[in-house]
């Protein structure tokens, strides 16, 4: 019956002083469900000080260390005059980003940018129809299968309602097309009838999640941080 | 390396031909036609209120970064909220999650205030790069949301679990909200929590709708023409896919998905 009152964890060991800690920051972000407050803003700004302590270290460690400063280095000491110069370009692009804070130099942070956006979007297009082709193949369905080849996934009453889905979402999102057509109408009506009902889905299933989430946190701090039911 | 088949080349040379002639064509001064979209109509209705409470307005281009196209449609739409917003006066708060994306969107920000003849009206310090860690990032938009008590938030771009915190918050404090955002599982928390929400593509849509720029909205036509073109392969490879089960061949025999596959 004793292990029913709260007795915490000692905060003098290196584990219980991480459990206070932890137990803290989580009633701290959890008062801003009450209003926003110091002890919230105190965790927020500690998460953010945090996250980009963690972004400059990462940053440093994975990518300058590796990707920058040891193909440098070894170009340099096996005189290989195309990764030196490849190198340097990199710097010397990644410092001219910081001409944005000078009137006369700023025209170098805006090259630099476009080139960011430039391979961005480039980027973002390779892939699109080399992602989205094997997609199309996958969708060309038969609306009757017969009962010899019928499996979970692939029987004649799924497959009708899986090309209707395909056809009446896509029609959905024909914007230069005007929608006040009988036939576009209904389809596009019906399209987002089954968007709404898949967004439905999703949301039940992602907050069955994040109530997972939240039973954990409570539960770490009744058992972990106040130890209740634990002898 | 990864290299397109033939007929992915094939489909993307086509695709590119329809955007770029639709473009020409819509350059040219034909007008094209755009249907409504109603999360979009009521931007300005947000920004209006937002005057008439004296509050700012937080317009968030998402968690993305620069290799996201769902990034670039936020950034379109953020130079129409500033511009109109400068029209207003309102301030406008711009919270970036990306190192990267910090100097581009100080960049439209600063261009969008000039180009409607405020400059003045451009702050530094209301473009906020505050971290790459979406909860520190959705514990900071929520907490300046709270603290500035802003009238409108506009969340276009791609998102992740933040979303719903973002969105709550928004609510809470008593602000108008249009969401559009093409990460398809936070489309349900947006509608959930915000006023307008608009539905994946529609995102890419915006910049069009809003701008009502030429080249922009030829872009758009020119991507209907895509779908066109999808739809019809869709029904031609259902259709043959019907034909092989009937004539009884077994498997995944299908033409097209040879040709396609190639």
């Amino acid at each position: 019956m004793n292990s029913l009152i709260p007795h915490p964890v000692s905060p003098f060991s290196l584990t219980g002083l991480t459990i206070w800690l932890g137990a803290l920051a989580t009633l701290a972000i959890l008062s801003f469900l009450f209003r926003e407050n110091r002890l919230y803003r105190f965790a927020e700004h500690t998460l953010l000080g945090l996250g980009i302590g963690f972004g400059v270290a990462t940053t440093i460690t994975d990518i300058l260390i590796p990707k920058w400063w040891a193909p440098l280095s070894e170009g340099w000491q096996q005189r290989h005059w195309g990764a030196i110069g490849v190198g340097l370009a990199e710097i010397i692009l990644g410092l001219a980003l910081y001409g944005l804070y000078h009137k006369k130099t700023v025209w170098l942070s805006r090259a630099v940018l476009g080139l960011v956006m430039g391979a961005g979007a480039g980027m973002a297009f390779k892939g699109e129809i080399n992602d989205k082709l094997p997609q199309i193949i996958a969708s060309f369905k038969s609306p009757y299968v017969p009962a010899s080849q019928t499996t979970m996934f692939n029987n004649t009453p799924s497959n009708i309602v899986f090309i209707i889905v395909m056809l009446s979402v896509l029609s959905y999102f024909f914007f230069s097309a005007d929608q006040q057509r009988p036939t576009l109408r209904v389809s596009s009506r019906i399209g987002r009838i089954f968007l709404m009902l898949t967004f439905g889905i999703f949301f039940s299933n992602a907050i069955m999640t994040r109530m997972s989430v939240f039973i954990e946190r409570i539960w770490f701090l009744l058992t972990e941080w106040l130890r209740i039911g634990v002898p | 390396m990864e290299h397109a088949s033939w007929t992915g080349a094939i489909l993307l040379t086509l695709l590119c031909g329809a955007i770029g002639m639709r473009i020409a064509t819509a350059r040219r001064g034909r007008p094209i036609y755009i249907r409504r979209i109603t999360g979009l109509d009521h931007l300005d209705d947000a920004l209006g209120r937002a005057t008439e409470m004296g509050r700012p307005i937080i317009f968030s281009p998402g968690f993305g970064d620069l290799g996201q196209m769902s990034t670039y449609a936020g950034l379109a739409c953020l130079e129409y909220a500033i511009r109109r917003s400068a029209r207003f006066g309102l301030h406008v708060i711009v919270p970036v999650a990306g190192a990267t994306m910090y100097p581009v969107t100080q960049d439209i920000v600063q261009d969008a205030y000039t180009a409607e003849g405020r400059p003045e009206l451009y702050d530094p310090n209301d473009v906020l790069y505050l971290s790459g860690d979406q909860n520190a990032f959705a514990a900071s938009v929520s907490g300046l949301m709270e603290r500035r008590r802003v009238g409108a938030a506009f969340y276009f771009g791609n998102y992740g679990f933040e979303s719903l915190l973002m969105a709550e918050t928004g609510q809470r404090v008593g602000a108008i909200q249009v969401a559009a955002t093409d990460s398809f599982f936070q489309v349900p928390f947006f509608i959930a929590a915000c006023d307008y929400t608009i539905i994946g593509e529609e995102l890419y849509a915006a910049g069009a709708y809003l701008s009502r720029d030429s080249t922009m909205l030829g872009s758009l036509s020119g991507q209907d023409f895509g779908k066109v073109i999808v739809a019809a392969l869709l029904i031609l490879g259902v259709g043959a896919s019907l034909v092989a089960t009937l004539m009884g061949e077994t498997g995944s025999f299908n033409p097209l998905v040879g040709l396609l596959g190639r």
